[in-house]
Formats: structure tokens, C-alpha cells, sequence
């Protein structure tokens, strides 16, 4: 009953998702925009030149409080209902509420009884006033200290932009209808999993074997052997150490530390895709001739660049002492963005390898687009030399979530937030999933295309 | 006679499409997909055969070339889906489609017979424990530490036979190779086959050679283009199959 309605469940599957996507990413982003849109509610926008500020001295980041409460003062010819203001900028002091005098005729002074607290919320990096009320001028008291440092562009009554988190609403819908599509394949193919993964037990040997082929063979008639993969990122790292820790002394502080850690990973994530991609067709003698779960083969090789990988970090921890990072208990954690990224390569890898079964031009192309994944990957540069726009692609990219998690626990000594572990661990699962989906739908036919 | 079936083999119809032009890159997919134009020629290789298999049997299959023999040997073992019907074995199968299946040339015989071994699924200690008995049947001993790539294709098929044969498995699928290696060699594999037999294994034999299908198998499928055309005791089928031949 469930196949025949595959179609009908999918269909109400992506309704479901395209609403709750919508409403996690835009709704909660700008629930209140969107009222004041609805009601239709009047918006004015004073540049920071229209406001009046006390308290406030002018130096060359923008404002420095210099009395405490400081206060910017927004006067309006008449009154008019305000639900919320936006003010485009930043304060270096963290707050929470924010008092607020109020006047409700323009002639009207500003005293201690007409006042109150309103709160503060930022979303998207913007930061929102909850007003409610109908006035004609405000007095702001954004900091309580001397020695705050405001820089202000300007305030918005009523603002009406849509603030919609692209990553929140692509993830918030890919991740619970990919859950629903795996899910009803699983059930409607069940014979079919069934046979791929309940031999893979069976075969771990091979596994084994099949990566100590790979380690073996790479290193044949090196003198150095093994040694390579600890000295090729070292020695990558002093020639690009070389070129650009002069450029970018002010925004990276240790330059071959923070390149190294993105290196690596990024190094993990090419290795393991283009290694895989020609798998399925390097196994070829194989899979014509003997029975084998055919994921084995992929699967393989991202084992194979996960050993690379750690003798990367080997590389890693020499130079962490030499440059002499401070040990952090946070460095402990750096299994965590390498089980994500595994996780992440292996689903990349079986739609790759899939792919390239059928199509060889996948090579040829996937060759120019990890280039391009490079370039858009934070690994030699510092994300704040992008302009916004570039910024907010970047954001994009998964795979600089996995590098800042990554320098997060090494070098930065933090945890990252749960939302940020979210993010990591979605889109791994949901590569997987397609990943598994397309492998198990096709590898059937591969036999005929190798 | 103990009649359990092994093997059961349901209705199996195998099609293979055969594009009529090589279609092998995405803009000439892309385009031919717009255009409808990609267009398949059926070839049947195999048409709702049936037959049932039991435990300790030896089976031959005979054909000409072309009947679908290996194709349902391939099928047998798993490496090939049927496009209808469907295959049920029960017990472990070791298909001697190719010799040396799964050698990387570049290994040793030492690396290859575990690679090897673990390629057929066999657990790594228990390829340790045969790891002698298999350089002995091959008469390898001598070549522990040379890498494959050197050895003559008779050596490479005597790997390949040994590793495969290294366990009794339930179900012995034999595919031409007995053709490979000089007179002793195949003395020495039929021996071994025997050996498997009187164990209990149940084998699975194409070969041409109608005389090795006679001293062999205690039962012969006959395939005619893809099609059962006969199945029966050894003698009857091979009688008539060489009566055909002429």
C-alpha cells in the first residue's frame, strides 16, 4: 500500500517540509517584519546624521560613550504607532534591555515616568527594539557605561525587510524530506538493503586489505615512504606560509597553524571524493568476476584518505608545538568535525562514484570544481577579507562549517554552539542519504558501464 | 538421496539493452534524453529458465557459445541481477568465474593470497591457516616474495584455483577454467573437485570439453539460446547434445 502511494506520500512529504523550512527560516527570522507588512504599519528611517546623541563623543571606530547612560534621541514630527525599530549597527557592550523614554507629542520633554524597558533581540545579526506603542520621539539609553563604543547607521521604525537565513531554510527542508524519502525507499526496498549491508560484516577483512593495498602501493619505490604523508602537508605548509603570512599578518594570527588545520581537511575531503569517483570503475576486474557489496568499494577509499588524514595530523601536532599553541582540553574534540566530515565524504563519494559509472565527463569536471570548492573554502584566507555577499555563499559552503569547527576546537580553544554542531551534522546525513539512495538504486547496472 | 535444494533458480529471464550507439557523455545523454532518441536493442539472454539444484549434485552446463551459459553462472553467483525471476542459494558460494580475479599485479603471491582470500569473504585467520596448503597446491613456494605481475598465466591461474578451492564451500561454480594449465595441472584440479564432492559440495561446471561434463557431473543442463532445451541424467543429455553438435 505504502509503494503505491510513494508518489502521494513524497508530494505531501515536500508541502510539509517547504512549510516548516519557511516558517523556521523567515518566520522566526522576521516574524515582526512581517506584521508590520500585514498591518501595513508606517516606516521611517532616520540616518544616523537625523539622530540626536548625548552623552556621546565622536572618535575615528564611530562613538565613545563619555557620561553614563549616554542616550540617541529619535524625534518625529507626529505620532505614530512603533512595534519595533531596528538599529543598524553595533554596540561593543552586550545588552539585554534597553530603557526607553518616550514622548507622544512632539513638544513634549522626556521624563523618568514615561519610560520603560524594551527588549532586545538579534536576529540575523541584526538587533531589534520591541517597542508596542504609539509615540513622537524616543530616547535610546544603549549603554550604561563610560567607554562604550557605538557605531551607528542608522534606525528604522517599523522595518520591513525580510531577514531570511538561506542556510536555515535550505537545511530545515532537505534534512526531514530526504529523512521521508530514506525512509520510504527503506520499506519499499527492503530486499535490496537488505543484501547490500548485512554482508558488509562479512567483508571487513577485505576492507582491511584493500586499504593496506592502497597505502602500499602509493608509497612503492619511495625511499621515504610512509614519511610522505606527513612531510607533503608540512612542506605545503612552509611554501604557502612563505607567500601569504606576510598578507594577511593583521587578520591570522599564527598563519601556518591556521592554514594547516583547513589544509588538511580540505585535503581529507578531495582525496576521498576523487579517490572514490573512479572506484567503482578501478574495481572493475572485480565486480565483473565475484561477488562483492559494491559500497565496499567507496567506502574504501574514504577509509584510505581517513588514514592519510591522520598522518596529516601528525604533520598538525608537529607544528602546533613548534609555533607553540597553548594546549586546550577543546583540542580533545577534534574526532568530532572528522566523524562529520567522514560521514559527509562518504555520501559525496557514492553519488560521485555513481555518477562517474555512467558519465566519465564527472571526472573531468569534478576536477575544476574542487578547485573552485578551494577557493570558496576559508583555508588560506580569513573569511572577513570577503565582502558580504561573498560572506553569506561561503556560509553556504558546507564545508566551512567542518574548517571553523575544526580550528574552533584546536585553535580557538572553544566549543562550538549546539546550532553549529546541527548544521555539521545535517548536512552530513543528508549527503548520506542521497548518497545511499542513488549507490543502492543504481549499482545494479554499473556492471554494464564498466 | 537427500533432496534438498541448494540452489533454485525461478523463472530467471535476463535482458541486456544494448544502446545502439555509445552513449557515454552527459551532453549526448542530455540531448538524446530531450530527444527521446535513445534507443535500446533487446538481447535475451536468457529466457524464463527454471531448475532446481540439490545438495552434493554435480551439474554441467552445456551450450553453444553464446546460450546464456556463463550469463546464468554470473547470475548463480550474484555478481548479476536478473532483470525477472529470481536466484535463491543457500550456503556459501565460491564462483570460479575467472582465475585470479581480484590480483593486484603489483602485490606479492603473500599479499595477494590474503587479498584474494579476503576478496571471497574468507575470515583472515582462517586464510592463515591454509596460507601453506595453498603454496603447496600451487607449487609456488619458491615465489613467496615476487610480485604477481611476473608470473606466467598458468601460475596466476594455479593461485587462483588454489585460493578458491581453499575452503569447501556449499557451492562450487567452475566456469571453462579447467581449460587453463598444462595435463597435470587439470589432473590435479579435477582431483580436487573430486575431493570437494565427496565432501559434500554441490558444483556448478560449463565447459566445452563434453568429455570432462561426462566423467564429472551427475546431471546436465542443456541451453539453447537462452532457452532450457534439455535437462536430464549426464548420459542421456550429453548423447543428443552430441548428436546435435554434428
Amino acid at each position: 500500500m505504502i509503494i503505491k502511494r510513494k508518489r502521494m506520500i513524497l508530494i505531501c512529504a515536500a508541502f510539509v517540509c517547504l512549510v516548516f523550512s519557511l516558517w523556521l527560516s523567515v518566520w522566526q527570522f522576521s516574524a515582526d517584519n512581517i506584521q508590520n507588512i500585514l498591518e501595513n504599519q508606517k516606516t521611517i528611517t532616520y540616518p544616523v546624521d537625523q539622530l540626536t546623541t548625548t552623552g556621546w563623543d565622536e572618535t575615528e571606530f564611530g562613538l565613545m560613550s563619555v557620561e553614563e547612560n549616554p542616550a540617541v534621541t529619535v524625534q518625529g514630527e507626529e505620532p505614530v504607532y512603533v512595534r519595533n525599530i531596528l538599529i543598524d549597527g553595533s554596540v561593543d557592550r552586550e545588552v539585554t534591555e534597553v530603557t526607553v523614554e518616550y514622548t507622544e507629542s512632539a513638544d513634549e520633554p522626556f521624563t523618568e515616568e514615561k519610560s520603560f524597558s524594551a527588549p532586545v533581540e538579534i536576529k540575523n545579526k541584526d538587533t531589534y527594539l520591541m517597542i508596542d506603542r504609539t509615540v513622537a520621539g524616543m530616547r535610546l539609553e544603549l549603554c550604561e557605561d563610560i567607554g562604550c563604543e557605538l557605531n551607528l547607521e542608522k534606525i528604522v521604525l517599523n522595518p520591513r525587510n525580510l531577514n531570511v537565513n538561506y542556510q536555515t531554510l535550505v537545511l530545515s527542508f532537505l534534512l526531514p524530506f530526504i529523512v521521508v524519502l530514506f525512509a520510504l525507499e527503506l520499506i519499499c526496498e527492503r530486499e535490496g538493503f537488505r543484501k547490500t549491508f548485512s554482508s558488509l560484516r562479512q567483508y571487513r577483512p577485505l576492507l582491511y586489505d584493500l586499504v593496506t593495498r592502497d597505502i602500499k602501493t602509493k608509497y612503492r619505490r619511495s625511499i621515504l615512504g610512509i614519511l610522505w604523508s606527513i612531510l607533503n602537508p608540512l612542506l605545503m605548509m612552509l611554501v604557502l606560509t612563505a607567500v601569504f603570512a606576510n598578507i594577511f599578518r593583521y587578520q591570522i594570527d599564527d598563519f601556518p597553524v591556521y592554514y594547516l588545520t583547513g589544509y588538511i581537511l580540505f585535503n581529507f575531503v578531495s582525496e576521498a571524493t576523487t579517490f572514490s569517483m573512479s572506484s567503482i570503475i578501478g574495481a572493475a576486474g572485480l565486480i565483473k568476476k565475484v561477488y562483492i557489496p559494491k559500497i565496499i568499494f567507496p567506502l574504501e577509499k574514504c577509509l584510505y584518505a581517513l588514514v592519510n588524514l591522520l598522518f596529516s595530523l601528525i604533520a598538525a601536532v608537529i607544528v602546533f608545538l613548534i609555533v607553540g599553541v597553548q594546549p586546550q582540553w577543546t583540542m580533545l574534540l577534534f574526532v568530532v568535525p572528522i566523524i562529520y566530515l567522514f560521514i559527509f565524504n562518504f555520501g559525496i563519494s557514492l553519488i560521485l562514484a555513481t555518477l562517474n559509472t555512467f558519465f566519465r565527463d564527472v571526472g573531468y569536471l569534478y576536477g575544476v570544481f574542487i578547485t573552485l570548492w578551494m577557493y570558496l573554502t576559508p583555508i588560506i584566507y580569513p573569511i572577513s577579507i570577503l565582502p558580504g555577499w561573498m560572506q553569506s555563499i561561503v556560509h553556504l559552503n558546507p564545508l566551512y562549517h567542518y574548517v571553523e569547527y575544526f580550528r574552533a576546537v584546536t585553535i580557538y580553544g572553544t566549543v562550538p554552539s549546539l546550532s553549529e554542531n546541527l548544521i555539521c551534522l545535517s548536512y552530513s546525513l543528508i549527503f548520506l542519504m542521497i548518497g545511499i539512495l542513488v549507490f543502492q538504486k543504481k549499482q545494479n547496472k554499473f556492471i554494464f558501464y564498466i | 538421496m537427500q533432496q534438498q535444494a541448494i540452489v533454485k533458480v525461478d523463472h530467471v529471464t535476463m535482458r541486456f539493452n544494448m544502446p545502439k550507439e555509445k552513449v557515454d557523455n552527459m551532453k549526448e545523454y542530455l540531448i538524446k534524453t530531450l530527444k527521446k532518441q535513445i534507443r535500446f536493442e533487446e538481447f535475451v539472454a536468457l529466457s524464463d529458465v527454471t531448475f532446481q539444484v540439490f545438495r552434493g549434485e554435480v551439474v554441467g552446463i552445456v551450450g553453444l557459445n553464446g546460450s546464456g551459459k556463463s550469463t546464468l553462472l554470473k547470475i548463480i553467483s550474484g555478481i548479476l541481477e536478473p532483470s525477472e525471476g529470481s536466484v535463491k542459494t543457500y550456503g556459501a558460494i565460491s564462483p570460479l568465474i575467472e582465475l585470479g580475479a581480484g590480483f593486484d599485479m603489483d602485490l606479492t603471491t603473500r599479499e595477494n593470497i590474503f587479498l584474494n582470500g579476503s576478496v571471497l569473504g574468507f575470515d583472515r585467520n582462517f586464510v592463515r591457516s591454509k596460507y601453506d596448503e595453498i603454496l603447496d597446491f600451487s607449487e609456488l613456494r619458491d615465489f613467496e616474495n615476487v610480485a604477481v605481475k611476473n608470473f606466467s598465466s598458468g601460475m596466476i591461474a594455479r593461485l587462483g584455483f588454489a585460493i578458491a578451492t581453499l575452503v569447501k564451500p556449499d557451492i562450487l561454480i567452475v566456469d571453462e577454467i579447467l581449460s587453463v594449465g598444462d595435463f597435470l595441472f587439470q589432473q590435479k584440479c579435477e582431483k580436487r573437485i573430486n575431493e570437494l564432492m565427496s565432501g559434500g559440495t554441490t558444483v556448478l561446471i560449463v565447459s566445452h570439453a563434453i568429455e570432462q561434463i561426462e566423467r564429472l557431473c551427475s546431471r546436465v543442463v542443456w541451453l539453447e539460446h537462452g532457452k532450457i532445451r534439455m535437462i536430464g541424467e549426464t548420459q542421456d543429455v550429453c548423447d543428443l547434445y552430441k548428436i546435435s553438435e554434428r
